[in-house]
């Protein structure tokens, strides 16, 4: 098992004169549960599409298991697919629709019956075999997709945002159940979504892509905590801008002031500026703290909106100098904290994962 | 004396006692179905008051009822005081904001938010006055002579509230206004929405599904299940103290822990757990504590803890969520701060919560 | 109910005005079932006895016996016939788009505004030239062209809320194009291919304008007996069989409606 899964190598896809992919590079390992993140319109449909084969490459090859198939038909690739409005067959019932890629591989009767029911039971739908999808809710249709796509025991699981036509509380408990049975079958997985949420939580590892591009590929914590640019970092959770400057570099790693606070951020975003220079310092919400009276403050601003999320209460502040708002996560319901209309001190919490970007022009 | 009174302006004027929308015992039957079994609920002026519920819980007939777009079985329907449970939906002097926008694709986004006015026959310079401070008021100034068609999903929706704010209609209904937008837009809107309702003072009833949406607008949630309502209550009171075990279930993530009740606590097969503090339970009965992810401790300093193994993590960026099974195979959820860093699989665990922390309820 | 007075009228006045609608639409076809019990021998209304005898004419009558076997053949043949083009031609514009795609779409489609009469006439020139005799074969191809885009619009529409990505997801599966045809597509068109040849056949078997130039004594099909029939008399075995007729085809939709759904035979789409 020397190859990865899947690979891309420069794969381009173009519509027109629009440039839908640019020179993808990928490798997905084996057993491994990749996400592609990112907004709509970034690219990331195309590439699963791509790799199914529902769309030709314009430039590249792509490899499944190690074989080339870029110019495979989509049948012959033997992928299991996942789509976001289910796509179950409304003339078969649940049974038949599991059963229909054992069919067209001429799977016997008795083994395919035994698969499925196996199927079934590993997406809890014993039982709902003969059932037309009509009659099932959202939730257990998409299960039954993806029996369908699990029983023929795919190279490659392919999903595009599979869960976001589900209420909030059963797409939780669709992603639990999707990363529990990927892990149990250890098959590889790429998944689509535009939810950082759902991308952070279930993914070994994420893509980040925009406009086309993959931007950066990396655990969950990686791009959460590492970033690689400005766009990767304002995608995945929420950060707030604050002006800062450069004070100097040290090896790997570069000192910025911003208000009273020194920081510590990689320097490597910082190639080429000098010390002195304007930079913007990017912090996660979580990493800032109303500051002690009299304390150092990393920035002062006015309170204009608390909004309350049960385990913790944001505030948005107004902070003179600093462009939009600034973000802060309070645990509770923070009484008597940052009223609305209230000046705030803020500062940050100790050793924060801090990153620095050159200022847009 | 009441000449006085009669002249003070409003706003100095005691606070009214009359609610603004007063639902009274109002139920809704179709055949053998209840799709709202009788209920009350009122909302004071100026109040913000969410409808909260999973698809199929009744609020959609609720909204439709209180709009009169469908007549009750029985109750009776008070605005600002006034029986207004046969008046058509157009006399009723309510404005509603759809989820699809609804605006009209003939029409420029000027002409979209003069139309309610056009229909109450106000003379066109107070008109056009009205129409730029409200499209000024959501942050549409300039895009008066645009088409809907030619606006994004969020200006769309700004334009809808626009037209809805313009003729300041006694009661504002919004049918999950947000349900089309993608999250971050949809927090940007939601915040919208809060400083329209603050600048205002408009009443407001609110529709949604998202709990989060909910506990972050509202003064009050009124959240239904199966056609009637499980608890009423500020958000506050709604995450901390819920009624039910559905309420607990519904809104953000909770623990929820079986047993019996004895003398000095609640017996599970984890143990004897204490009860909160003011809890009177009758010895013998079935019970649940619930306790919220957030409030587990490991190695809690006081009180009993509860061994287990870490059996699942999960990475949330700004926190971690650490699954533990215990013992007897029941399973909490405890929040962990970034800093405060994840657990390994298989970790052994001990657990705690301050009593005061948990909430009994009934199973 | 409880909107006041204002609305309950203006609510009994819509409803009056549907009846009255409906009433003027139902009316020719009431008059000439009435005029088919009539005892006498004059076609005439209101008629002053009952009898049945016309009805007994009317199905005994040799032309029009004739006139329904060749109708139902000329019908079973053409529908079936402009189906399989259609069908194919249908999934040919839906899948790709090639040079000349437009133009053949607008060609397949010409027959709805080119009159029947015209239809008819060029033929039956044609057929003139090429030295063709008035046979059966040349009223089904003519039939052909005229249905056609009847058939062609009903396979088109239930492709376009065929839901592409059931074809994706059956040859994700490993089926190939041969089988998501066979196995995925066609099921779910049938309904619409259903509709098509009904709607077809209706057309067909109640064509006149065109059957009129290229029949023959031998291949004349029920609606050009009828004509000819009534150039010579003027009895009431007319709306007997027209009678029949409005019966035959109202039986013929309330079967479709059972087993396909009319809304579906017609294509109206209420879907999202």
């Amino acid at each position: 098992m020397a190859t990865e899964a899947v690979r891309l190598d420069g794969v381009t896809r173009r519509f027109g004169a629009m440039v839908a992919l640019h020179e993808a590079w990928l490798k997905v390992r084996h057993g491994e549960f990749l996400t592609l993140l990112g907004p709509s319109g970034c690219g990331k449909t195309t590439l699963l599409n791509l790799i199914a084969g529902f769309l030709a490459a314009d430039g590249g090859e792509i490899f499944i298991e190690g074989a080339l198939v870029t110019a495979t038909p989509v049948w012959q690739r033997d992928i299991g697919m996942v789509f976001q409005n289910y796509a179950l067959f409304p003339h078969m019932d649940v049974a038949r629709n599991v059963a229909y890629g054992l069919a067209t591989r001429g799977v016997n009767k008795a083994e395919a019956a035994q698969r499925v029911a196996e199927a079934l039971a590993l997406v809890k739908l014993t039982g709902m075999a003969g059932r037309r999808p009509r009659e099932l809710s959202g939730g257990q249709q998409q299960r039954v997709a993806l029996a369908r796509a699990l029983v023929i025991r795919p190279k490659v699981l392919l999903l595009d945002e599979p869960f976001s036509a589900l209420d909030r509380n059963l797409r939780g408990a669709m992603q639990v159940e999707l990363k529990e049975i990927q892990q149990r079958l250890g098959i590889t997985t790429i998944f689509v979504t535009h939810d950082q949420g759902e991308a952070l939580s279930m993914s070994d590892r994420v893509a980040v892509m925009s406009a086309g591009r993959i931007h950066q590929v990396g655990t969950p914590e990686e791009v959460y905590r590492r970033p690689a640019d400005r766009f990767v970092a304002g995608f995945v959770g929420d950060v707030n801008r604050l002006p800062a400057r450069l004070l100097g570099r040290e090896g790997d790693t570069a000192q910025v002031a911003a208000g009273a606070c020194h920081f510590t951020v990689p320097a490597a975003p910082l190639a080429g500026l000098a010390p002195g220079a304007a930079v913007e310092l990017f912090l996660r919400p979580e990493q800032l703290a109303p500051a002690p009276a009299g304390g150092p403050a990393l920035l002062e601003g006015v309170v204009v909106a608390r909004v309350y999320q049960g385990d913790r209460m944001e505030l948005h502040l107004e902070a003179a100098g600093v462009p939009g708002r600034v973000l802060l996560r309070l645990p509770g319901h923070a009484p008597g904290v940052g009223e609305h209309g209230s000046h705030l001190a803020v500062q940050a919490q100790p050793q924060p994962d801090a990153m620095a970007f050159p200022p847009t022009t | 004396m009441d000449a006085q009174v009669a002249d003070m302006p409003a706003s100095l004027a005691a606070p009214s006692r009359v609610p603004k929308l007063s639902v009274q015992r109002i139920g809704k039957r179709y055949g053998k179905l209840d799709a709202l079994l009788p209920m009350d609920l009122d909302v004071a002026p100026g109040e913000f008051v969410t409808i909260l519920g999973p698809s199929g819980s009744g609020k959609t007939t609720l909204l439709q009822i209180i709009a009169g777009l469908t007549e009750p079985t029985c109750g009776r329907l008070l605005i600002d005081g006034r029986n207004e449970t046969d008046t058509p939906p157009h006399r009723r002097g309510i404005g509603v904001v759809f989820q699809n926008y609804a605006l009209f694709p003939h029409l420029t986004v000027a002409e979209n938010v003069a139309f309610p006015l056009q229909m109450r026959r106000m003379p066109a310079a107070e008109l056009n006055r009205k129409v730029a401070a409200t499209l000024e008021m959501v942050g549409l100034g300039g895009l008066q002579h645009r088409f809907p068609r030619e606006l994004s999903g969020g200006q769309q929706q700004r334009v809808a509230l626009a037209r809805c704010f313009v003729y300041q209609p006694a009661l504002i209904i919004m049918d999950e206004p947000l349900g089309a937008l993608d999250r971050k837009l949809r927090e940007t809107m939601q915040l919208e929405i809060r400083r329209l309702h603050r600048d205002t003072g408009a009443t407001i009833l609110f529709v949604t599904h998202d709990q989060d949406e909910a506990l972050a607008l509202s003064d009050r949630i009124c959240l239904l299940n199966q056609a009637r309502i499980e608890q009423l209550g500020t958000p506050q009171d709604i995450y901390e103290r819920p009624a039910s075990l559905f309420v607990a279930d519904f809104i953000g993530l909770s623990n929820v822990l079986r047993g019996t009740l004895e003398a000095g606590g609640l017996r599970t097969a984890d143990g004897l757990l204490p009860l909160p503090p003011g809890a009177t339970p009758a010895s013998g009965s079935l019970a649940a504590l619930v306790i919220r992810p957030e409030h587990v401790e490991l190695d809690p300093a006081e009180g009993p803890a509860l061994a287990g193994r870490v059996t699942e993590t999960v990475y949330a960026g700004s926190e971690h969520r650490l699954v533990v099974t215990l013992g007897s195979g029941a399973s909490l959820i405890l929040r962990r701060t970034a800093s405060q860093g994840s657990l390994p699989l298989g970790a052994p665990v001990l657990l705690g919560w301050p009593a005061e922390r948990a909430q009994l309820l009934r199973p | 109910m409880r909107y006041g007075l204002g609305l309950r009228a203006l609510r009994l006045m819509l409803r009056l005005l549907v009846l009255t609608i409906l009433g003027f639409v139902l009316l020719p076809s009431v008059v000439v079932i009435i005029a088919a019990f009539s005892d006498r021998s004059i076609l005439a209304f209101p008629p002053t006895g009952f009898s049945w005898r016309w009805f007994a004419r009317a199905l005994a009558y040799e032309d029009f016996q004739s006139g329904f076997r060749n109708g139902v053949i000329v019908m079973a043949w053409a529908s079936s016939i402009a189906l399989v083009i259609g069908s194919g031609v249908a999934i040919a514009l839906h899948r790709y788009s090639f040079t000349g795609s437009r133009l053949l779409q607008a060609m397949l489609l010409a027959p709805l505004v080119v009159p029947h009469f015209t239809l008819g006439l060029g033929c039956l020139i044609l057929a003139a030239q090429l030295g063709v005799a008035r046979t059966m074969g040349l009223v089904v191809a003519t039939h052909v062209v005229l249905v056609l885009p009847f058939v062609l619009r009903s396979v088109y529409v239930s492709l376009r809320n065929l839901d592409g990505r059931l074809e994706q997801a059956a040859a994700s599966l490993g089926a190939p194009p041969g089988r998501v045809l066979w196995t995925v597509t066609l099921p779910l068109l049938a309904p619409g291919l259903a509709g098509g040849w009904l709607f077809a056949a209706i057309l067909s078997f109640n064509e006149f304008t065109a059957s009129l130039f290229v029949t023959a004594q031998r291949t004349q099909t029920l609606p050009v007996a009828m004509y000819n029939y009534v150039r010579e008399y003027a009895d009431p075995t007319m709306a007997a069989l027209a009678a029949i007729y409005i019966a035959v085809t109202a039986l013929l939709l309330l079967v479709a409606n059972r087993f396909l759904g009319l809304g579906r035979v017609l294509a109206i789409d209420h879907g999202h």
